[in-house]
């Protein structure tokens, strides 16, 4: 795809002067350092709320910790992939700078392609953070988890999270609106979290990666491998289908 | 909650708070730098950024900066 590096490196640049990883880096910190540290106190938290009524809880648990991080850092990053990639073409169409970077020898493929590599590294470079300032308070504050196990979470994470950014991208590309890309985008993502609830077809959608994930944490869990293989084919398309609404739009 | 809670707890705390000040005053500074804001009143923007804990700084880099005349910094 011509002009593919040049544009990546141009994304990244892009990323760090809008202050898109600075965001997202704040927010993923901000929940991995505090969620260890909520699930730990609760007990005391609640006792001084509570005054006279006793309220009993189990002992605080580092498993508890990680999965109650990890379904928080799902819902926060679900919200910042769509906040952050609704206006990635739609936007950049309105202002007309995609015009300008589109007027060059640039294969469309590679402009979206930029895009999704660009936003997915800070995304997950971010989420790495976070993960690892999460990881590291749960064992500072209760014990020790199966890093094997948060490890194998935070890449099911990542390549739920990607997805996502995906199918984001291809609605902006196919929107003019950011507003309405990101709102059908937010649509989806959640419909489809809904498909995970329907047996058979619950176990093939992008959305049943982060269950696994989770899942694995507690001990073995049954695998979700045709989930991996839809999101991966998922990712394809939506960039396909990016490029061809571009290719057939006067920009 | 005795003051040992508190104590023990304050370790872990600070990051937490340092994260949290480091966006209100990056929020804060880009505010006062830039020219124009969505909306055009920025002293709601900068309310926003003090009262709403975490979420108010995010709002308004977001959503909150205008294009400058210069260039482009906004999302």
């Amino acid at each position: 795809m011509t002009g593919l590096g040049v544009l990546i490196k141009k994304e990244i640049r892009e990323q760090l002067k809008t202050y898109r990883f600075l965001i997202m880096a704040g927010v993923f910190l901000f929940f991995g350092l505090s969620t260890p540290l909520l699930i730990k106190y609760l007990p005391e938290l609640l006792e001084l709320a509570g005054e006279d009524i006793i309220i009993e809880l189990p002992p605080p648990t580092a498993l508890q910790a990680l999965q109650e991080y990890s379904d928080t850092i799902l819902q926060v990053g679900i919200l910042v992939v769509v906040l952050v990639t609704m206006g990635a073409v739609a936007r950049e169409r309105e202002r007309g700078t995609a015009q300008m970077v589109l007027s060059k020898p640039v294969d469309r493929g590679a402009f979206v392609g930029a895009k999704l590599v660009g936003i997915s590294l800070s995304f997950l470079v971010a989420l790495g953070l976070a993960s690892a300032a999460s990881y590291i308070y749960t064992v500072m504050l209760l014990g020790e988890v199966d890093v094997g196990a948060f490890l194998a979470l935070n890449l099911l994470l990542g390549l739920f999270f990607i997805t996502a950014i995906a199918i984001t991208l291809l609605f902006s590309s196919l929107f003019k609106n950011q507003l309405a890309a990101g709102g059908v985008a937010l649509a989806f993502l959640v419909g489809q979290a809904v498909l995970t609830q329907i047996p058979w077809i619950g176990d093939y959608v992008p959305a049943a990666l982060p269950g696994w994930g989770i899942g694995l944490l507690a001990g073995p869990h049954p695998a979700a491998w045709g989930a991996v293989a839809v999101s991966v084919v998922v990712i394809g398309v939506s960039l396909y289908l990016s490029r061809l609404k571009l290719s057939r739009t006067e920009i | 909650m005795d003051f040992d809670v508190i104590k023990d707890a304050l370790p872990f705390l600070i990051p937490i708070l340092v994260i949290q000040l480091a966006l209100l005053v990056f929020a804060l500074v880009d505010l006062v730098k830039r020219k124009r804001v969505k909306g055009g009143n920025k002293i709601l923007w900068g309310a926003i950024i003090i009262l709403i804990d975490i979420i108010g700084p995010i709002i308004y880099l977001l959503f909150g900066r205008e294009e400058d005349d210069a260039g482009s910094d906004t999302l």
